[in-house]
């Protein structure tokens, strides 16, 4: 009798590891088919690098909706605070969603601050089918846990938490589009991957045209800007888990210029400061901040468009002075608590050089090409260098400063010629009867805060080891600039 | 809840997990209550009328019962009898009648006395018809004529017997089951079997696959044809109408294995409702294999009461065109549905008719009827018969209908070659997915012949088992044709 006892717990243990398994296996399956046939996008790459950070080492967490991408830099705020941040945000993203992200986010991190843009609280328009995929693809960029469950039955209706839950039944059709599969898997094979922190440049800088239809339109009334109790119940929740978990909230808003022009958006931003001191913490206005941070026309994005973004430009003065804000109250030394792996990371990024400080640590892969550098009539760089990321693959960074005038260098393109050390091998076949390789490429400016600008270029080689740089712009073939020549190529 | 329904995913697992959990004692309360949930989960309103006619029918048993039982004269006995089955069938009947074909008498009505110069104002009553109303009122009537009969004696236990009315599974499309088959089964004790429920589970993955990835696939293409029929011709029609054979082939049987599977599941055996159709040699065997609970159904309590084939030759045509003409009044409160019956009624005579006759020839000309000529050609033969039918069947107008006759051989066929078929609605790759997909059923069908694929799998290699069990989930999940706003609804949910 005990005998057959055991003989039957045995094959009911066996059926029920076998049911396991296959339930395993189909899920692995499953995961398989719905990371092949969705269509990536800027939010699940940020999940995707997110749960790529080795884990604890974020100082910063930066939440919200697309003003949280488009005007905060998280490499702009490291430069400047030697910290290490991330911008966990997605389209439309609403306090609920800013909520369950940061749950999902404190699971591996432990951020000291967590910056929230509130434009979060002010607004559903979005809130249609067509605004859907947005809230589809923050889920579909979670990983699978209970915190992703709470996150879909707290967003979603009822008839859509399966789809929520298994982007399968919303993407199973996918199977036609082969781009899109070998898309997916190309991405899925790539091994060397960038440091990507979440934010998203928005180039084009608002013209006049655009600023008078601000100018000219009906404004909305602000005067009974009020949050809903739900809203709140979402700033009460979050403020209760930054006690518990240790961190510090600072509610930010990044500017519009519609809101710039608002008489009554001073209630708005009055209401909103009046909620976030009630749990304690500090709201930043950028509109209201906007003589402080010097906002121009062109710190926005040029579009007349209802959620008008904030231009790189803006997003740099922004980013800068939300630095030295955290900097000067609240970055203490002990924040910089992954210090190895702030230099490995922020070494070779362009931001440190153009606004950090010099508090590097060796090895430096920066080869600076020189300062002040006259390079035609009137077209001075400032600063140029060539940061190293890996072998063969250089940055090129020319500084100009505010009295450049940006039009004047867009005629002219850039050269740049390198030199092998050893001319017969260290070079691809077809220019080692030239001797050098070269690279023609447009200037493609990046505005700074001093109102200057930078030229930004990568540069892959088949060079390992260069001996010598030579760099100058064109315009035709008589009208090029002096000649720089750099043969230093030793990394301080 | 349709089976194909994020809900009855939900639904189904808690449902069969309680199950085994319940006591045995409270297994028939537990499926009743969910039975009833999940009725009610279209319409609350309409568990009425399921309760309504359990009562009816609970009680006529109860009664006629203790007729069979009694001592009275038989004269005596037989009247009651009569009156009690008379009162089941008029009261059922009737609530069936008015649900399901007030407007259809109303419009017939007013069609006719428009047609003699007479105005009839049609009602305002605004009449929703129940789902499955005429799969449960013909299976409590099964059970009314079984105790009529004196083959079943009445189920005492008015729980049991509301369970056997509205079991889930079969609820709103049927298989209609036997009261002899499915009533001693809820008394029996049901333990947790993992092979039966494994073997439930693969059949319900089965009849998935059906519905989600052939069915309403080719529902698309037949949908836009058949509801624009003027803006196609020949090929179009042939190409539409062959799909719809396959479609309503795969969305019903596709339905049948999905309750057989979930019965199964539970620990309950229901009938056999479809055995490869369109392998049919001739449209008798056609009818002995498709739908079979229904045409077994007809068979015994209307075509063997009426006379069945112990009558006259004559009767026994008259007979066969009773039976066809009412099975497609059953099918749908449309002429187009009965004119499809009384179509396969006068393929059924005419196939009598000319048997004796065919016979001969077949014998003279010394043609086997077993070798693969005779069968493929007669295969043919019945497909193509049974696909003209179908053209009453899903035309929405007996108009529609001729007018798709009329232009079924205009010459086009160049437009089965140049693409033009993928404007109908699927593109190129759906187009191609239809079909290979019809060729697996078709597959399926044919090496089910001499083997049933179930067993065969049970007796392999484990990891083999396993691909092919995921393989089949993931081709339903990846190549199903759904997500859509609207759920794609079972066909015979109309009827």
């Amino acid at each position: 009798m005990e005998a057959m006892r055991k003989l039957s717990l045995y094959i009911f243990s066996s059926k029920i590891l076998s049911v396991g398994g296959f339930c395993l296996l189909f899920f692995i399956c499953l995961n398989g088919y719905q990371l092949l046939s969705y269509k990536y996008d800027n939010i699940q790459k940020r999940w995707d690098y997110f749960y790529e950070l080795p884990p604890k080492s974020l100082d910063i967490l930066i939440l919200g909706n697309s003003h949280a991408y488009s005007s905060y830099s998280p490499d702009i705020i490291d430069a400047i605070c030697g910290t290490n941040s991330f911008v966990l945000a997605s389209n439309s993203q609403l306090i609920e969603q800013t909520y369950f992200n940061l749950i999902e986010a404190l699971k591996s991190q432990n951020p000291k601050i967590v910056i929230i843009q509130l434009s979060s609280l002010t607004g559903n328009s979005w809130k249609n089918r067509e605004g859907d995929f947005r809230v589809y693809s923050n889920l579909d960029g979670m990983n699978y846990s209970l915190n992703k469950l709470n996150a879909i039955l707290g967003q979603r209706d009822r008839k859509d938490y399966v789809n929520s839950m298994f982007s399968i039944f919303r993407n199973h059709d996918n199977w036609k589009n082969s781009e899109l599969l070998a898309s997916n898997l190309s991405r899925a094979e790539e091994v060397d991957k960038e440091d990507y922190r979440g934010f998203s440049v928005r180039k084009s800088e608002m013209g006049k045209k655009v600023a008078e239809q601000y100018e000219l339109e009906n404004k909305d009334d602000l005067s009974g800007f009020d949050i809903s109790k739900s809203d709140e119940n979402y700033l009460k929740k979050l403020h209760l888990l930054s006690e518990n978990k240790d961190f510090k909230i600072v509610y930010v808003m990044s500017p519009k210029y519609s809101d710039l022009l608002n008489k009554t958006y001073q209630n708005k931003y009055e209401t909103i400061k009046k909620v976030a001191s009630r749990y304690g913490e500090e709201y930043l206005d950028f509109n209201v901040l906007s003589n402080e941070v010097g906002l121009k026309n062109r710190s926005f994005e040029n579009g007349y468009i209802h959620n008008q973004h904030t231009s790189y430009y803006g997003a740099v003065q922004i980013s800068s002075f939300l630095a030295r804000h955290l900097e000067n109250k609240y970055i203490q030394r002990k924040f910089l608590n992954q210090t190895s792996y702030w230099n490995t990371r922020m070494s070779k990024k362009k931001e440190l050089y153009l606004y950090g400080s010099n508090t590097i640590v060796k090895p430096n892969p920066v080869i600076k090409l020189g300062t002040n550098l006259n390079l035609s009539k009137n077209i001075a760089a400032q600063n140029v260098f060539l940061i190293k990321e890996k072998d063969s693959v250089y940055r090129l960074i020319l500084k100009f400063g505010p009295r450049v005038d940006v039009d004047s260098i867009s005629d002219y393109k850039c050269y740049v010629h390198l030199f092998p050390k050893d001319s017969d091998k260290n070079i691809s076949e077809k220019r080692k009867k030239y001797g050098f390789e070269n690279f023609d490429f447009k200037l493609r400016t990046f505005p700074t805060e001093d109102g200057g600008f930078y030229v930004d270029r990568t540069i892959k080689t088949h060079i390992k080891a260069v001996e010598k740089l030579n760099l100058g712009l064109i315009k035709s073939k008589i009208d090029r600039s002096s000649q720089i020549t750099i043969t230093d190529f030793s990394l301080q | 809840m349709l089976f194909n329904s994020e809900q009855f995913l939900i639904f189904f697992p808690i449902v069969t997990f309680l199950f085994f959990l319940c006591p045995q004692r409270f297994k028939w309360l537990w499926l009743l209550l969910v039975s009833y949930y999940f009725y009610m989960s279209w319409n609350p309103s309409y568990a009425i009328l399921i309760l309504i006619s359990t009562i009816i029918t609970y009680y006529s048993g109860i009664f006629i019962g203790r007729m069979n039982e009694s001592s009275y004269p038989t004269k005596l006995r037989e009247r009651w009898k009569r009156i009690f089955v008379a009162i089941s069938f008029i009261s059922n009947l009737s609530i069936l009648f008015f649900f399901k074909y007030f407007h259809f008498i109303d419009d017939s009505i007013k069609e006719f006395t428009a047609l003699i110069g007479f105005e009839w104002h049609k009602s305002e009553f605004n009449i929703l018809l129940p789902v499955g109303i005429s799969f449960y009122t013909f299976q409590a009537l099964s059970y009314t004529m079984d105790i009529y009969r004196d083959k079943l004696k009445p189920e005492k236990h008015f729980g049991i017997y509301a369970l056997f009315v509205s079991f889930f599974p079969q609820l709103v499309a049927g298989p209609i089951e036997r009261s002899s088959n499915l009533l001693p089964q809820f008394r029996e004790i049901k333990k947790f079997d993992y092979e039966r429920i494994k073997s439930g589970l693969l059949l319900m993955l089965w009849g998935f696959f059906q519905k989600v990835v052939i069915a309403d696939r080719l529902a698309v293409l037949v949908n836009t044809v058949y509801n624009n029929p003027s803006e196609y011709e020949g090929v179009q029609f042939i190409v539409a109408t062959i799909f719809f054979s396959f479609q309503i082939l795969c969305d019903f049987s596709g339905y049948s294995d999905i309750a057989i599977g979930a019965a199964k599941v539970l620990g309950y055996d229901l009938m056999k409702n479809f055995d490869r159709p369109y392998f049919s040699k001739s449209l008798r065997e056609f009818w002995r294999r498709w739908h079979i609970s229904l045409s077994t159904w007809f068979r015994d309590y209307l075509y063997i009461p009426l006379g069945g084939s112990r009558v006259g030759t004559l009767k026994m045509y008259r007979n066969l065109a009773i039976v066809f003409v009412v099975s497609g009044l059953w099918h749908g409160a449309n002429w187009t549905f009965v004119i499809w019956g009384a179509l396969h009624g006068a393929y059924l005579i005419f196939e009598e008719i000319t048997k004796p006759a065919a016979d001969k020839v077949y014998r003279l000309m010394n043609i086997e009827p077993l070798g693969f000529s005779y069968r493929l050609i007669h295969g043919l033969k019945t497909f193509a018969l049974v696909c003209f039918a179908w053209i009453f069947f899903r035309a929405n107008t007996v108009n529609d209908a001729f007018y798709i006759i009329d232009h079924l051989f205009v010459q086009n066929w160049s437009k089965l070659f140049n693409k033009q078929l993928f404007s109908l609605g699927l593109d190129e790759m759906d187009f191609q997915m239809a079909i290979l997909s019809i060729l697996i059923l078709l597959t399926v069908h044919w090496i089910q012949r001499k083997r049933n694929i179930r067993e065969w799998l049970q007796g392999q290699w484990l990891p083999v088992r396993w691909v092919f069990y995921l393989g089949l989930v993931l081709f339903v999940l990846i190549f199903g044709y759904y997500g859509g706003n609207e759920k794609a609804e079972f066909i015979y949910f109309q009827f």
